[in-house]
């Protein structure tokens, strides 16, 4: 018996000791890299950061809607009739209208790329701690900058178009997120930008293409100023170095693809102009990134300037020769090309340097230049009381292009007396209309002056737009959206939709 | 197994009890024809002495005069001897049929069928090898009830097993076991040899398939193989050869009609697509009507061999066996071959210990049906013009695509010759197993188990060059190779014994699943040559998918005499593919039995009552068939984004990660009651049962803030419930020489969608995408409504005029008058739909539920005789109360573009004040006519003879005078499997499988685009045993 029991509990032990030690079952994938195994290097990391821009090449931003959506709101334009603008032009905006849902999704897609790059910090910041990393600690706040600008971006995008929104900062905590408060939003844009402006290279010390130091303040600066907080904006805007205005003889720089990243361009969305088969729905994804601005507000003219805009054109200002095209202007390198296709746009078109406008734009999308900095500056001095600070920049702008100072008697014979804040408000009303024309700033200019309602009315014809500023300074939420999150009813729609 | 160890503990105590009387009783054990039987266990009664008859059947053993003989062996009727003052006993024992019936494989260990608590469905392998298969899944059609079986015709084809309905969007498929080792796809029951199967035992309801843990929510088929009868050597033959074909065909237009509807329909051509045909009023076809139908099918053959031996003795026993098949489909250049071997053995090593060992090969080659360009072949035979050759004069291939007019289908025969799409597939399963015997009723078996498999993919598409516009220029190659293998480890001790007449059993299993798949693919397309076969400087790429399981489990089983019946168990299930805080899932099932007939009831033994059983089970199982870390997604790397002027790699998170996926779990009850009557002559069963599955994977839609790029997440989210009933009736006569039987189920699975979205604005699924030729999605999913059903318009006939449509639907909806939020427009010679919601428009809220691809119920009937030599055997299947969404309708009606149609057009609407249900032509796009409605929905019941067999054996006198004591039996047969199919579906073949997507998530059931016809087959076979 004794042997029998033996036999038992040999045998149990047996089997028992086989089974403690495989109990463990988890594997790690041989096919793909992981979350769990990311940012272990610094091409892990600078790839990460590289995916959190590639949404502004999509369809959804700078491809198509996100310039497509503002400035055809605006009262700088009139429609050619495209499907794609007059919906929004026409302010028809559904909460089905695929280009609402694009330009939304394509921002959440943009703020969960930083998102997965920000998450990964801590793991960042524990591989360097324990050694044998081919990162340092500048690399990992450059990065870390970046995210934090971009996504700081993506909000500013969201914010301005649709109010409160769902705020989203950790991927792990994604999934029917209620909407936040307008407040809220701006908070967090600020407390990301503050964070990369302390993060991130000056220009010139990166690669081009990254965000830098400067972008992030002149962002930080233009959100304090939507929130009508000016001493801040002055503060940061004034912290700005390294950029200028280009002289008038390469003013077209900030327009045409041969100056790109000059020493007045900010931020900007890089094309290559190269074509994969994807350029109908393109989400960031693949080698191929065109931009249609050359196509869509030249080539096609689906949306052109309005009479209103060429109005405000001083008869002199060198900059309507830079900013639009109509029948039998020159184009083109040497100005060797002739235009024959009715009054277009010319800024981002292409035909500074070519004949014809192609579907694979290869223009950069620029999201912020100086310009908009000096005459942001000059916005915040005038608000702050400081008249000669603000018409003292605003000169700077018109130096630049060689057009009369204001403050003269010229200027005041044109129009444009600054003789009180007033005077000067309106002087920067013009000066910004006609410097960022067709650059998606004179929408959210207007909403933020609380002018949208009284300018935006009819159109070249007569006919009213249908623009109504309680209902139509928020695009509907997208109905995807509703359906699909948890935390959202119907009555978290914006108002009026 | 009780019998085992007994016979093992006497192989070894060796020790007599050497008292005053003793004295050697000898004998011989032969079997009633008068082969000696070796290894039969001789047990003294009352004792624990006893011995084992040698391999000449004799044994001799010491007893005293009032002692009592126990002859017992497996399969064999024990027998009690007094042994009185004889010396010499000799014993005919008889073979227990019934008994080796009624043991019933349940994973991890056998039952008795009696006491069974469960669902357990058995099929002989006489059964399964009643008439030749590509593969064993087919020859399960009709044989168990709630088991129900679709092949797609084709030779080597899928062969779809659901066992009691579908219960889940993702794959449905059985687990499948083979001698304990575990297969990774139903699909992979081909590559084993028919003729090596001993049974299958189907595990239906919870109870029984809880064992399987997190594999066991769709059923489990446990196949076993043979393994010899000590004492008797045997050699099996088996040989057959036969055709198949379809005599089906879909009546289109010929030369003629075609030309003329062409001209007819020039009135409407908006793009000239039939200009040149009617440039030359004097085209008449020049004399060629192909029917392409006919060049596409052809008479198959089939042929097949088998050879089978097994044997053994008392130390130990042996099966092996080859098997050969080999098919010709009914498509042109459509082909199936398998080849089998293997061998199974076991020996007695030590006094308790018991070694065993499996091993299959198989090899199989498959050339399917090629789908050019998204069409069936089906669909090109249809289309294409009928005054267009196969080959011209010179040789060359003739194309639709010479100008003549706008048709497009391609030669299917240029098609077939041009493109070869070859599949080998070879794959080894097997195992080694140890049994140790530790003490008296207690034993631990350890089992190293494999299965592997190798398959190469061969596509390649050659250049060429046709009469027409269509030429291919480049030849292209795709080759795959894929490599699985599974190892795993199963350790087993069981406990039985009986006290008094309480009876116990218990079983603890602790088991190991190791698996890895890997593939590597590559391509190459060149314009060099299209003779090569091989790939030189091609695109590569590879991925694998390793997969882990670790389990625990235990069943007590527990009987009161065989009366009173419990069964309990647990399974603990430990697996790589959910994320670590849900690895470990937990799996109990419970069941009781009743056997009313043994209370002695006198009532029982009025109404002839021999058996009557009553039994209930619960249990919760998993289905575990999602993909390969699911629950955490990748990173793509290919966001590139340029810097410093070069694109640079950019990374984002590829779709949404779920960390609290988890398997789909399936709770399932089952009561069932079984009865027998006048001595088990009828026999008769039914089981109630409700599966509720909950938790289901479907890629949940998210909220698009969260940013998830395919704004989905596989999540488990849906819950299905199926409840049905199966009836089996079996009657069995003997009378005389002449012998039959007849068995029969029938089942019903009604299955309901009760959620699918943990957000309740989303209420229905629409799925099914079939474009071409569809741009709607057919099918739909939906709270409350079963299954996949089919979605869209009712069709309420054709609009004669345009004062009908008028009339209907009011001015702004006719055509020619379009007005404003009209809907769809009509005029006269249009599908009219029925206004559902009756807003006095039609638009896509007017669609309803038009169909249910779920059969009212599925039946089979079995019917076999026999007097004296002459055999017959019958199988009839079939299925009631059933929808298809027939898409051939489309292919033969659509009349939206130029291709040849069914002759039907010819009653086409053309003119005003045409009464008829054949919608006019209309050469647009988005033609509202052939919207998805229920113009192609038909009823898809059907009646089939899957089985007719008529045979007859040799008299055993006249193989005595042939062949001496050399042959055994021999058997000559006649067969046809599919001769006679009863059913109103227009279609070819009623019985169609599901409509899979790209993800393996299941698109629709009941969908015919272009389905080849199950082949009707005659075989003529032999059989002979030496």
């Amino acid at each position: 018996m004794k042997y029998r029991i033996y036999h038992i509990i040999l045998f149990t032990i047996l089997s028992l000791t086989w089974v403690s030690c495989t109990e463990d079952v988890t594997l790690e994938n041989p096919n793909q890299l992981t979350q769990d195994t990311f940012f272990e290097s610094l091409q892990q990391i600078e790839a990460a950061a590289n995916g959190s821009y590639a949404q502004l090449q999509s369809s959804g931003l700078y491809q198509r809607f996100g310039y497509i959506i503002p400035d055809s709101f605006s009262d700088e334009m009139q429609s050619g009739g495209d499907a794609n603008f007059i919906t929004s032009w026409s302010f028809q905006l559904t909460p089905t209208t695929p280009q609402v849902d694009q330009y939304w999704t394509t921002c959440y897609r943009g703020i969960a790329a930083c998102n997965f790059l920000l998450g990964g910090e801590a793991k960042m910041r524990e591989r360097l701690a324990s050694g044998g990393v081919d990162f340092t600690e500048a690399d990992i706040n450059d990065a870390i900058g970046q995210g934090r600008f971009l996504r700081a971006l993506y909000y500013f995008h969201l914010v301005r178009r649709f109010g409160g929104v769902p705020l989203i900062v950790d991927n792990d905590n994604a999934l029917d997120i209620p909407r936040s408060e307008e407040e809220q939003v701006w908070a967090q844009i600020k407390s990301d930008l503050r964070a990369a402006s302390l993060n991130l290279f000056e220009k010139g010390s990166t690669e081009e293409g990254r965000a830098t130091k400067g972008a992030a303040l002149g962002l930080l600066g233009k959100a304090y100023l939507f929130n009508q907080q000016f001493d801040s904006a002055k503060f940061f805007l004034d912290q700005i170095t390294g950029y200028s205005l280009l002289p008038l003889e390469e003013y077209n720089d900030n327009f045409n693809e041969s100056g790109e990243f000059n020493d007045e361009s900010m931020f900007e969305v890089v094309y290559t102009g190269e074509q994969d088969g994807s350029q109908w729905d393109q989400n960031g994804r693949g080698l191929g990134e065109v931009t249609w601005h050359a196509q869509e507000y030249t080539g096609w003219a689906n949306i052109i300037p309005s009479q209103k805009m060429i109005d405000e054109f001083e008869d002199d200002d060198p900059r309507l020769q830079s900013s639009v095209l109509e029948n039998g202007d020159s184009h083109g390198p040497n100005n060797s090309f002739t235009w024959g296709g009715g009054r277009v746009w010319y800024k981002f078109s292409q035909l500074y340097e070519n004949e014809q406008t192609q579907e694979n734009g290869d223009t950069n999308a620029r999201l912020l230049r100086y310009a908009d900095v000096v005459l942001m500056k000059a916005e915040a001095e005038l608000r702050l009381g400081n008249s000669t600070m603000a018409i003292d920049y605003l000169n700077l702008i018109r130096d630049r292009v060689r057009l009369p100072r204001y403050g003269t008697d010229e200027m005041d014979s044109r129009g444009y007396p600054v003789n009180n804040p007033d005077q000067i408000f309106e002087a920067l009303m013009h000066e910004r209309m006609i410097e960022l024309c067709a650059e998606q700033q004179r929408y959210d200019d207007l909403k933020r002056w609380n002018m949208d309602g009284s300018e935006i009315t009819v159109d070249d014809n007569g006919t009213n737009r249908g623009y109504n500023a309680d209902i139509h300074r928020l695009m509907p939420i997208p109905q995807t959206e509703i359906d699909a999150n948890a935390s959202m009813t119907p009555a978290d729609q914006n108002p009026g939709y | 197994m009780l019998r085992l160890v007994v016979m093992l503990f006497f192989l070894t105590s060796g020790l007599g009890n050497l008292h005053a009387q003793q004295r050697t009783v000898s004998g011989k054990v032969v079997l009633e024809d008068g082969s000696t039987v070796p290894g039969v266990n001789i047990l003294i009664k009352g004792t624990n002495t006893g011995t084992v008859t040698d391999l000449d059947g004799t044994y001799s053993i010491n007893v005293k005069e009032n002692d009592v003989l126990i002859f017992s062996f497996i399969g064999l009727i024990t027998q009690e001897v007094a042994v009185g003052s004889r010396s010499k006993i000799d014993i005919a024992m008889q073979e227990d049929v019934q008994n080796l019936q009624e043991v019933v494989v349940v994973g991890y260990g056998e039952q008795k069928k009696a006491t069974l608590t469960t669902a357990v469905s058995t099929i002989t392998g006489d059964d399964l090898n009643e008439y030749p298969v590509a593969d064993v899944g087919q020859a399960l059609q009709g044989r168990a009830a709630g088991v129900n079986i679709t092949n797609n015709g084709s030779p080597g084809g899928r062969t779809l097993i659901r066992i009691r309905g579908l219960s889940t969007f993702g794959d449905g498929d059985p687990l499948v076991v083979v001698d304990g080792v575990f297969l990774e796809d139903s699909e992979d029951l081909r590559n084993i040899n028919p003729s090596s199967i001993e049974k299958i035992d189907v595990l239906k309801d919870a109870a029984a398939t809880a064992v399987y843990g997190s594999r066991g929510a769709n059923g489990v088929i446990i196949v076993s193989t043979s393994r010899g009868t000590p004492g008797k050597t045997s050699v099996k033959l088996k040989t057959y050869g036969g055709i198949q074909y379809s005599n089906q065909r879909y009546d289109v237009l010929n030369t003629d009609q075609y030309i003329q509807f062409l001209r007819e329909i020039a009135v409407q051509d908006n793009d000239g697509a039939v200009a040149s045909v009617i440039a030359d009023p004097n085209f008449d076809g020049d004399g060629i009507n192909t029917n392409w139908q006919d060049e596409l099918f052809r008479t198959g053959h089939t042929r097949g061999a088998d050879v089978n031996v097994s044997g053994g003795s008392n130390k130990g026993r042996y099966s092996f066996g080859v098997s050969a098949f080999d098919q010709e489909g009914i498509y042109i250049d459509t082909r199936f071959e398998r080849y089998n071997f293997n061998i199974n053995s076991e020996g007695n090593v030590k006094n308790r210990v018991k070694i065993g060992q499996n091993l299959s090969l198989g090899h199989s080659q498959r050339v399917s049906p090629v789908v050019w360009g998204g069409r069936e072949p089906l669909y090109n035979a249809i289309a294409l013009p009928p005054y267009i050759p196969v080959r011209t004069a010179d040789g060359q291939f003739g194309s639709s695509l010479d100008s003549r007019d706008g048709n497009d289908a391609v030669n299917i025969v240029r098609v077939t010759e041009t493109q070869d799409n070859l599949n080998s597939f070879n794959s080894i399963y097997g195992n080694v197993y140890a049994d140790f015997q530790i003490i008296d009723g207690l034993s631990f078996r350890t089992q190293y188990g494999l299965y592997a498999f190798f398959s190469n993919q061969n596509d390649i598409s050659r250049a060429f060059q046709t009469t027409g516009r269509a030429s291919q220029s480049e030849t292209f190659i795709n080759k795959g190779r894929s490599q699985f293998l599974s190892q795993q480890i199963t350790n087993t001790l069981t406990y039985g014994q009986s006290f008094a007449k309480h009876n116990l059993n218990v079983t603890l299993v602790q088991e190991s699943q190791d698996k890895n798949f890997s593939n590597v693919s590559t391509f190459l397309s060149t314009d060099l040559t299209s003779e090569l076969e091989e790939i030189v400087n091609g695109t590569s790429e590879s991925f694998s998918i390793p997969e882990k399981l670790f389990s625990y489990l235990g069943r007590i089983n527990y009987d009161f005499d065989e009366r009173y019946l419990l069964q309990l168990s647990l399974r603990r299930d430990k697996s790589s593919k959910f994320p670590e805080a849900n690895q470990v899932g937990w799996f109990p099932a419970a069941s009781v039995g009743w056997i009313v007939s043994k209370e002695g009831f006198g009532f029982l033994n009025a109404w002839n009552v021999s058996n009557l059983k009553v039994k209930a089970s619960y249990g919760v199982t998993g289905n575990n068939q999602i993909g390969f870390n699911a629950f955490t997604s990748a990173i793509a790397r290919d966001f590139f984004y340029p810097v410093d002027g070069q694109v640079r790699d950019g990374a984002f998170i590829d779709g949404g990660n779920n960390p609290n996926l988890r398997w789909e779990e399936a709770t399932k009850q089952n009561y069932g009651v079984e009865v027998g009557l006048w001595n088990n002559s009828i026999t008769a069963s039914v089981d109630y049962f409700i599966n509720s599955s909950e938790g289901l994977l479907l890629n949940d839609r998210v909220s698009s803030s969260s940013g998830i790029l395919s704004g989905t997440i596989a999540r488990n989210v849906g819950d299905v419930e199926v409840k049905g009933v199966e009836i089996t009736l079996g009657y069995n006569k003997q009378k005389g020489d002449f012998q039959w039987n007849v068995w029969g189920n029938i089942s019903t699975a009604e299955a309901t969608v009760r959620k699918l979205s943990n957000s309740t604005s989303i209420d229905q699924i629409l799925l099914g995408n079939l474009n071409p030729p569809f741009s709607e999605t057919l099918t739909r999913l939906a709270p409350g409504l079963p299954l996949y059903h089919f979605f869209g318009y009712v069709m309420e006939g054709v609009y004669s005029t345009d004062e009908e449509v008028v009339e209907h639907l009011g001015e702004a909806s006719l055509a020619t008058n379009p007005g404003a939020d009209a809907g769809i427009q009509f005029q006269a010679g249009d599908v009219r739909f029925r206004d559902i919601n009756g807003d006095g428009v039609i638009t896509a809220e007017d669609r309803t539920v038009i169909g249910d691809p779920n059969p009212d119920f599925t039946y089979s009937i079995n019917f076999s005789a026999n007097y004296k030599g002459l055999d017959v055997s019958m199988l009839i299947t079939g299925v009631q109360g059933v929808d298809i969404l027939n898409a051939n309708t489309w292919y033969l009606q659509s009349q939206d573009f130029i291709a040849n149609f069914s002759t039907d057009v010819l009653r086409r609407w053309q003119r005003p004040g045409d009464v008829t249900d054949i919608p006019r032509f209309r050469f647009v796009g988005n033609n509202s006519n052939n919207f998805i409605s229920t113009r192609y929905i038909e009823d898809g019941s059907y009646a089939r003879l899957k089985n007719l067999t008529i045979g007859y054996s040799l008299n055993e006198e006249l193989l005595q005078r042939l062949f001496k004591d050399t042959v055994g039996r021999v058997r000559f047969y006649v067969q046809s499997q599919n001769l006679i199919t009863i059913t109103n579906y227009s279609g070819f073949d009623p019985e169609i499988e599901p409509l899979y997507g790209g993800d393996g998530i299941i698109q629709g059931i009941g969908i015919d685009r272009g389905r080849q016809p199950q082949p009707v087959t005659f075989i003529g076979g032999l059989q002979v045993e030496f």
